[in-house]
């Protein structure tokens, strides 16, 4: 420690010839980078493991809003199936399933090795400002909507962001609640819009974009979950299956 | 950063001379004084002006800035401090966006790691005050020529001074544009904070430029005309 501070206090010296004092200088901002540097490193190496554990913790979390943990009995995120954007957008019944913008990620909950309900991740590039990330569960027997949620985004505080849960007056019920129960059927498939748009979903007052980014985005995915929902569900039941005989 | 932040301190280092004499010692209680009012961050050297407006749509957004400004410019005024004697003139400048990257860097691991909750409401504030002048400002115009102590003291008053503006400005905000006062409590404080909410006017269709950042700096301007009004009148009361 001694060692270090006489080190660092010869490089401060003032009456050094320029050439010397850019070695110097050079020097000393190397020791002090290595220095952060290792504090970060440190830093980084003990909180690593715990922060992935959090984001986990909260993933989970989010899905147990939309599969209550007594709907399933698999692990839930370890059950994740990717399907990829172009797959996705372009599915037979799904042309109007447009502005899908990465790959989706599917969450796949079973009970007793039957399907139960499928949680798409699917981000939308239809909003306001940007990305809008939804987690959207499609009960796998009755394809019908179990909860959408939002997860991340970036529209208009306080006027786009009313479809956030927490950002909803106490007094008023949250308007991705509105989801819950629909399907492909009910409303019609024409009624699958914002009522500005001759639909059924509300939009928000001074914020239409939002709400109809929301109200498209959720209806593709119940288009590719009418189409896909065996083949999704197949794969991951027969791997559980292989998985308890060779337990 | 690094472009601007010269000029920044240059013209700080003229509003304050006494900060620009290494050798005085600064009383403490100046020092509270000056950086809650006198030379306050927000409204007098007009420092960190980027995530000031971008983010004080509501109070709740307002303090949470606040309090990661606070914890960060604590930190780095503290170390700034205690190395101020190692560092070679040349090299201060680069010295402190490295110590302050870092701090910002470990300040954030640590939270995501330690509290979850509280990193998913502040978490979006921390990288932005790498981009905040005030920090690198204070270790130039204070930490780097004053002691331990005073640095440190500094550090934490002149966040304390941010939040107030941060809190005020968030607050008119919040009214003008959405109708509300402490939306969003629970984020921050737990369900607790829930009942929290006060709703000013039922219905409130809400104006929206007081939400989006040119609302942001009308009401910036109207602060600060206010401080100036205030300090015109007890100038006047004292002559």
């Amino acid at each position: 420690m001694n060692s270090i501070k006489a080190l660092l206090s010869n490089l401060v010296s003032a009456d050094d010839s320029h050439a010397t004092a850019m070695k110097k200088a050079g020097l000393s901002l190397a020791i002090f980078a290595f220095i952060s540097v290792f504090f970060v490193a440190i830093t980084d190496k003990l909180t690593a493991g715990k922060i992935a554990e959090n984001q986990a913790a909260m993933l989970l979390n989010a899905l147990n809003e939309i599969a209550p943990q007594n709907s399933y009995d698999n692990d839930l995120i370890a059950s994740k199936v990717i399907v990829n954007k172009t797959e996705f957008n372009k599915t037979k019944s799904n042309k109007s399933a447009i502005g899908f913008m990465n790959n989706t990620p599917v969450y796949l909950a079973t009970k007793n090795g039957q399907a139960a309900t499928a949680i798409f991740e699917v981000t939308t590039n239809k909003g306001y400002s940007g990305a809008i990330t939804l987690l959207v569960g499609v009960s796998a027997s009755s394809q019908t909507i179990t909860g959408v949620r939002v997860v991340k985004h970036k529209e208009t505080p306080g006027l786009g962001d009313k479809m956030e849960i927490k950002k909803t007056p106490p007094n008023k019920t949250p308007w991705v609640l509105d989801f819950n129960n629909k399907s492909l059927s009910k409303p019609e498939l024409s009624a699958w819009n914002v009522k500005k748009d001759n639909g059924e979903f509300d939009q928000f007052t001074g914020a239409t974009i939002t709400p109809r980014a929301i109200v498209n985005a959720v209806k593709s995915t119940l288009l590719y979950a009418q189409d896909n929902m065996n083949a999704l569900f197949t794969i991951e039941i027969q791997s559980n299956k292989t998985n308890q005989e060779s337990n | 950063m690094s472009a601007t932040s010269p000029n920044q301190i240059d013209v700080e280092a003229d509003v304050v001379d006494s900060e620009s004499k290494p050798n005085r010692q600064l009383s403490y209680g100046k020092i509270t004084n000056d950086a809650l009012w006198t030379n306050n961050a927000g409204m007098v050297q007009l420092l960190g002006l980027c995530p000031l407006l971008a983010v004080t749509g509501n109070i709740i957004n307002g303090l949470g800035l606040g309090i990661a400004t606070i914890i960060t410019l604590t930190c780095s005024n503290m170390i700034i401090a205690f190395t101020r004697n190692w560092v070679r003139k040349e090299i201060r400048i680069p010295y402190y966006v490295l110590v302050i990257a870092s701090i910002v860097t470990i300040i954030d691991l640590s939270m995501n790691a330690i509290t979850p909750e509280l990193h998913s409401v502040l978490g979006i504030f921390i990288p932005l005050i790498v981009t905040n002048c005030l920090i690198i400002g204070r270790a130039e115009a204070f930490a780097s020529k004053n002691d331990i102590p005073r640095a440190t003291l500094d550090g934490f008053m002149m966040g304390v001074g941010f939040t107030l503006v941060l809190v005020a400005l968030g607050a008119i905000r919040e009214i003008l544009g959405s109708g509300t006062l402490l939306s969003g409590a629970s984020l921050m404080f737990g369900s607790i904070a829930e009942s929290w909410t006060l709703t000013l006017f039922d219905n409130y269709q809400g104006f929206l430029l007081a939400i989006l950042p040119p609302g942001a700096f009308l009401v910036m301007g109207l602060l600060i005309a206010l401080k100036n009004v205030i300090d015109n009148r007890i100038k006047a009361k004292q002559a």
